[in-house]
């Protein structure tokens, strides 16, 4: 694997930074989205919660959509996590086919 | 004539015996019927109290009717005579008044089908913790919808930002499309994080005002609620504050509560018809005395 550092001297290469950074990125848009999603299922359990606390007739549509935005939630997470790792690679391959 | 005499004294006696064996059948029918009418007499108390008052019923109800039955005839007659009319205490505990029968404020609105509505008046269906079997919900209150308009424009202008000025400032250039693509999704989830994080806010701070007492849930935050509640009877001061131009023009304000429960003051903020609100309140306060005097306890 490329590790983004020129071989005999240690200095990052501008790709190698390139690489560093965009791997940086996509650690933080899922750590991102992953924290969204513990969000998301916060809202849920809230909303139990506070639907025990006081029933409305809005209470059971509320609860409906709190499910929805956890999954929506979910999928982006795991749309983000295999799309990036996949970019991830690809860049990877390409770095190492330059390297050559 | 002695013959004659004597079959008219025992006649008498005879009328006497017989006068003597119906109260002792009266007296027999009515043990049994304040046994039966008991545990009616107990379910119309509340379990709170039902520890409390179920003795002194059974002492009522056994206590004089031992007196009684070493009383003279005569004198089951006069004490008959002083006893007062129906319905007695007893039987007044039964009839519990409406709302609308002792509120201006109920009699003219009707209940409330919007689930949205910030003014929500006896809203069918609705129930909250730790309600008693016979309370009634008769006002529910948030802020007024007004308050929502702090974060309504903030989020609409989140929202087109990224339209608006994403293809204008070459921020992102160097991202690949995938990163922008998610860089975007990522945006519109704060927004809507924000946006159920204020709405939620408002429509869980809600104030309960039933017929026995007023209820605080306050929405804090995700991760904190809290319950706060006061008996009707409780309630000490009520004062209404109208501050602002917005305040006044769509009439909404703080009603402050002080109460002489474990909470001493209770602050609906923001509420509409902060007026109608006090004035509902003081019905509730004149209905719970003229309960306790009329002795329909709950």
């Amino acid at each position: 694997m490329n590790t983004g550092l020129l071989p005999i001297t240690g200095i990052i290469s501008l790709e190698g930074a390139n690489s560093l950074f965009l791997t940086f990125l996509k650690i933080m848009f899922l750590a991102g989205f992953l924290i969204y999603s513990v969000f998301a299922f916060m809202i849920i359990r809230q909303t139990t919660l506070m639907e025990n606390t006081y029933k409305t007739t809005l209470g059971p549509l509320l609860k409906l959509f709190s499910i929805a935005h956890f999954l929506v939630a979910v999928g982006v997470l795991v749309l983000a996590f295999f799309s990036l790792y996949r970019k991830s690679r690809s860049f990877d391959n390409e770095q190492s086919l330059f390297c050559r | 004539m002695s013959p004659t005499i004597f079959s008219a004294a025992s006649v008498k006696k005879a009328s006497r015996q017989r006068e003597l064996e119906a109260e002792l059948e009266k007296i027999k029918n009515s043990t049994s019927n304040t046994t039966n009418t008991l545990p009616a007499r107990e379910a119309a108390v509340s379990p709170s109290e039902e520890k409390n008052t179920s003795t002194p019923v059974k002492k009522e109800s056994e206590s004089p009717m031992k007196q009684d039955q070493f009383k003279p005839i005569e004198e089951k007659e006069k004490d008959h005579e002083n006893e007062p009319d129906e319905p007695t205490k007893d039987g007044a505990a039964c009839i519990q008044r409406q709302p609308e029968d002792y509120s201006e404020v109920l009699r003219h609105e009707s209940p409330t089908t919007n689930p949205l509505a910030a003014f929500v008046v006896m809203p069918p269906g609705a129930t909250f913790l730790n309600q008693h079997s016979k309370e009634k919900i008769l006002l529910v209150l948030r802020q007024h919808s007004f308050i929502n308009v702090k974060w309504i424009p903030i989020s609409l202008l989140l929202i087109v930002t990224p339209i608006l000025f994403f293809p204008v400032l070459p921020l992102f250039d160097f991202l690949t499309s995938e990163f922008k693509l998610f860089a975007m999704i990522g945006w519109y989830l704060l927004v809507s994080a924000y946006m159920i994080e204020q709405f939620l806010y408002w429509y869980y701070n809600i104030y309960i005002i039933t017929d026995e007492r007023i209820v605080d849930i306050d929405f804090i935050s995700l991760m904190y609620r809290q319950v706060s509640e006061a008996k009707i009877d409780k309630i000490e001061d009520v004062t209404a504050t109208t501050t602002g131009l917005f305040a006044g023009i769509f009439n909404y304000g703080n009603v402050t509560i002080q109460t002489a429960a474990e909470k001493r003051e209770f602050e609906f903020l923001n509420v509409p018809q902060p007026a109608k609100v006090t004035k509902f309140l003081n019905e509730l306060l004149l209905e719970e005395e003229r309960e306790k005097l009329e002795g329909r306890v709950m």
